[in-house]
């Protein structure tokens, strides 16, 4: 096989692996300040005085944007908006925003669902009680929806570390375009792509696997508790 | 919200452009130099995961005659304008072609190397010379983002063009039968053939044209542009840039600049300021419209067949054999831990090793069929989970056929199960199709791309690209959302 | 003067009335029960009362004042003289019992956490669940849900206490444990309007009863007089039918 002996390298090992550090720390961050953001405009969708009425119209229109919009088209526009910005921004970094761009939308989706999972009731017995918004949030309504919310979210994080390969196509050396180098150096495409493939589920799957254990552990418990 | 975002990056445009100028540069004794990272020999990362070759080798020299230090940014041929107007580069390497429409936006050094245009091709295709090629049976393989692909439209108007990212594609096409001749810089691209020796290469002797590559500089940077221009041709006249060139190339230039191209010119007129221009996008919505077409086309083909697969994989794993519920549950597995992206790379760069040469279209929409298939098989596995053994048994009772069963009872269930989530995976699949755009397919997005390199308008094409994406998307997910309601009789 | 007084209250989701001017109004210490078929309005009058629904039209007072529902000091401020206990105990699935009690005082009203929490321990010894003082809503019966959630509403030292139909998704055997609580609370002097089906209880232990029909109230008297000889016919065929069965 063409370009066998240059892949199998300490060099392209550690090439490799640095590739796939930047994938996932893209990922972590990106999803992970996605669902803070995500999460606040949630919790702002779901509020109901008419003050805040136009906030809740453009909150709506920042989620239905960026959910309508290929992840490469944010990729592409946040590269050269950032510009205007932060023009020394690193390229890892114009990724992350693009992935926290396209998380907080998708994840903010999550978290509503999780919140709406809450009972009318419960707001009721909150508001009668007289406890101020952030303590009905706080202290009622989120110690609920976690269970709701932490499954999806998490799965949703799973998916997203594979389309990050799309950063590749701004020059990020991530796993992709680790493959992509590698091939062009000479390395043979069912070689190098193949790696990178393996080295996604390897990734991926004891990840997803995480996910789903952690769904079934949430819902058993909440089963658990209502057979008592 | 987009128009707010437009306004306010207008607003921020408005502003003087961020360049540094020489004092700044030298205070913070740093040179930030745009660079190809996949451009070897001219730029390209070395076994360490270090950026190396001929612009490497110049960045350094004249950052030395500056006396600063080069810090390398990895610089994508498209970017390189971008990233020069806003200031993320202080100059810009890469084989920038000096052109008027360049000039627009940025200033350019003297040049630095030249640009032969010659034809590189096989011995299976039958040409001897340049002007040959011009025959509606042939197709040239070009790289997106260069100043070839309109030399070529207004020369050679009647091959068939594909085009594609990274100058390694551009040969690999051709080894590959995707493409039979590229017409490009002989220098830069012969270099990739050494990856290819069975395939019997050959370059046509007469060069079309000669074209001068220069260091590209933010607009208006007087100061920075002199001790540039200085420093180049310093490096010229001592001999370091043929040095350092055969150093990469392993031969001389093919036409080196001479005493006549060694000359500063004027001073430029006008402020670095970037201008919001819509009108080339405006003038390009046709073909972004047409772009759109082929996407829903993609989507559409690979959600229809998509289903089918996905249908036969849902049923095998809900009620097929030990083998046939481990086999789809492999496929599954291994489909939806991976990107799509990376397995289209292997359809379409490894697939031809074993003889088997898709074109690009067939390539993404087979992949995102594979895709598809996967993930629907999911979604209507959950969808046959959906039904209630207690309707199955009250049908049962009622002394229902199997067939009426399967007609009155459990397939509306299973429609009103899976209907929107069916619905929401063909947005993300008109999504997922903006993937083709990097195979060189001309959807909307690889159109946006052709016209935003043509045009150089990178803003505004995807801003009005996104906004086409969204109204695409509004569309499909409405007439779906009535399908459901008032053909399907689908409660919300 | 009269502690509550509701006055031509109206009310109704999307154009279709729910209650169509209803007047009350009850004095210290009375305890009032509202009967009448489902859908009669009794529900929503509670829920207008706690601003859980807003009113169309007429109004409310406390002693005299009427409240401003669309203010959230005023709101905030008729919450501490006036709660409620929902048929579905509505407890925070999240919190122990004692907590659930504990929580209102300590957040809303700003009572120190150890002596909101004396109080809830006292609090709930008097509805009999001493012994369940941590354990989650899920762990208890419904009976005892209910009692944990009579004594949240305490915890608030209101005025008057509203009751909506506390004993209608309980097992038969847990609603005597239940009544027996409001029983206890009755003997203390405290106000409460009550929704109930329970016929028996109401006619023992209400002041005043008041059948409700369409929205409307259609008859007040004391127990004895409501149950044996009212007055209106449409009072008379609502007892005959629950009589009946």
């Amino acid at each position: 096989m063409a370009g066998a002996d240059a892949f199998f390298t300490a060099d392209t090992a550690l090439f490799l692996v640095q590739a796939l550090g930047r994938t996932l720390l893209m990922t972590l961050i990106g999803c992970s300040i996605g669902l803070a953001l995500g999460g606040a405009l949630a919790v702002l969708r779901g509020s109901r005085a008419p003050w805040l009425a136009p906030a809740r119209g453009l909150a709506a229109l920042y989620i239905e944007t960026f959910r309508r919009l290929p992840f490469l088209v944010i990729l592409m526009l946040v590269l050269f908006c950032v510009q205007a910005f932060a023009p020394d921004l690193a390229l890892i970094g114009v990724a992350t925003i693009a992935v926290t761009l396209a998380a907080s939308a998708y994840l903010s989706e999550i978290v509503r669902a999780g919140l709406e999972s809450v009972p009318q009731a419960q707001r009721d017995s909150a508001a009668m009680l007289g406890l101020s918004w952030l303590d009905t949030l706080r202290l009622v309504m989120l110690p609920q929806a976690w269970g709701v919310i932490l499954p999806p979210a998490a799965a949703f994080m799973v998916m997203f570390i594979k389309d990050t390969a799309l950063a590749s196509q701004i020059g990020v050396v991530e796993l992709a375009f680790a493959g992509k180098i590698l091939v062009n150096k000479g390395v043979s495409p069912v070689l190098g792509f193949g790696a990178v493939l393996i080295l996604y589920a390897l990734l991926s799957w004891p990840l997803g696997r995480a996910a789903k254990a952690l769904e079934t552990l949430l819902e058993n418990r909440r089963g658990a508790a209502h057979h008592r | 919200m987009l128009r707010r975002l437009i306004a306010l990056i207008l607003l921020l445009f408005a502003l003087p452009a961020a360049a540094r100028d020489l004092a700044t540069i030298k205070a913070s004794g740093v040179l930030r130099v745009g660079v190809n990272p996949n451009f070897p020999p001219m730029s390209s990362f070395g076994p360490g995961g270090q950026l190396q070759g001929f612009d490497v080798n110049v960045a350094r020299a004249l950052a030395q005659r500056l006396g600063v230090r080069a810090e390398l940014v990895p610089t994508e041929a498209a970017s390189r304008v971008p990233f020069l107007v806003s200031g993320r580069i202080d100059v810009s390497l890469g084989a920038l072609t000096i052109t008027p429409e360049r000039r627009a936006l940025i200033d350019f050094s003297v040049p630095l190397h030249s640009e032969a245009m010659g034809v590189i091709t096989t011995a299976a295709t039958p040409v001897t010379r340049w002007q040959d090629l011009n025959r509606s049976d042939l197709t040239l393989v070009n790289m997106r983002g260069n100043q070839s692909v309109s030399v070529l439209a207004e020369k050679l108007p009647r091959p068939k063009r594909l085009l594609v990212d990274g100058n390694a594609d551009t040969i690999r096409a051709i080894a590959q039968g995707r493409a039979d001749a590229l017409v490009e810089n002989v220098d830069f691209f012969i270099g990739f053939t050494r990856l290819y020796p069975d395939v019997a290469w050959r370059v046509l002797p007469e060069p079309i044209f000669t074209a001068w590559c220069g260091i590209g500089l933010p607009k208006g940077n007087e100061p920075l542009r002199a001790a540039i221009d200085t420093a180049l041709i310093a490096l010229h006249r001592d001999g370091s840039i043929d040095r350092l060139w055969r150093g990469a190339y392993g031969a001389a230039m093919t036409v080196p600049p001479g005493p006549e191209q060694l000359r500063p010119v004027a001073a430029s007129t006008g402020g670095g300021r970037y201008r919001f221009d819509w009108q080339p996008v405006i003038a390009a919505l046709p073909y972004l419209a047409g772009g759109a077409l082929i996407s829903l086309q993609i989507a559409g083909i690979a959600f229809g067949s998509g289903a089918v697969l996905g249908l036969v994989l849902a049923l095998a794993r809900h009620s097929g054999p030990a083998w046939a519920q481990r086999a789809a549950g492999a496929y599954v597995s291994a489909i939806t831990n991976t990107p799509a992206l990376v397995q289209i790379f292997l359809l379409y760069y490894a697939l031809p090793d074993a003889g088997v040469l898709l074109p690009a279209f067939v390539a993404v929409t087979l992949g995102l069929t594979l895709n598809a298939a996967a993930y629907l098989a999911d979604i209507l596995r959950g969808g046959i989970a959906a039904l209630r053994a207690s309707e199955l048994e009250a049908a049962a009772v009622l002394g229902l056929s199997a067939r009426d069963r399967l007609r009155f009872v459990m397939l509306p269930a299973i429609v009103a199960a899976v209907y929107r989530p069916l619905a929401n995976f063909f947005i993300v699949l008109v999504l997922g199709s903006s993937m083709a755009a990097l195979f060189g397919v001309e959807e909307l997005t690889g159109r946006a791309i052709n016209i935003s390199t043509a045009n150089l308008r990178t803003i505004e094409t995807f801003a009005v690209t996104g906004l086409i994406y969204i109204l695409l998307t509004l569309i499909a997910s409405g007439a779906l959302a009535l399908f459901g309601r008032h053909v399907l009789k689908l409660q919300r | 003067m009269a502690l509550l007084t509701i006055a031509d209250l109206a009310a109704g989701y999307g154009g279709a009335p729910i209650l169509n001017g209803v007047s009350l109004s009850a004095e210290r210490g009375d305890i009032i029960s509202l009967i009448g078929p489902s859908g009669s309005g009794k529900s929503t009058l509670l829920r207008v009362l706690m601003g859980l629904t807003p009113a169309s039209g007429g109004q409310v007072m406390l002693d005299g004042v009427a409240v401003d529902y669309a203010s959230k000091p005023a709101l905030t401020a008729l919450r501490r003289r006036m709660t409620m206990v929902f048929q579905q105990y509505n407890l925070f699935q999240n919190m122990t019992a004692l907590a659930n009690v504990c929580l209102a005082p300590v957040r809303a009203l700003g009572v120190p956490e150890a002596q909101a929490e004396a109080r809830g321990r006292e609090l709930l010894a008097r509805v009999g669940l001493a012994d369940h003082l941590h354990k989650y809503p899920a762990q208890l019966s419904g009976g005892q849900q209910q009692r944990v959630a009579i004594a949240r509403a305490l915890a608030m030292q209101p005025d008057i206490l509203l009751l909506d139909e506390v004993t209608s998704a309980l097992d038969p055997e847990r609603v005597g444990e239940v009544l027996d609580t409001v029983r206890d609370l009755a003997a203390t002097g405290i106000t409460m309007v009550i929704v109930s089906h329970e016929m028996a209880f109401v006619r023992e232990i209400s002041s005043a009863v008041v059948m409700m029909d369409a929205g409307r109230v259609i008859e007040r008297g004391p127990p004895a007089a409501m149950f044996t000889t009212p007055a209106q016919p449409r009072t008379q065929a609502f007892m005959r039918a629950i009589i009946r069965h």
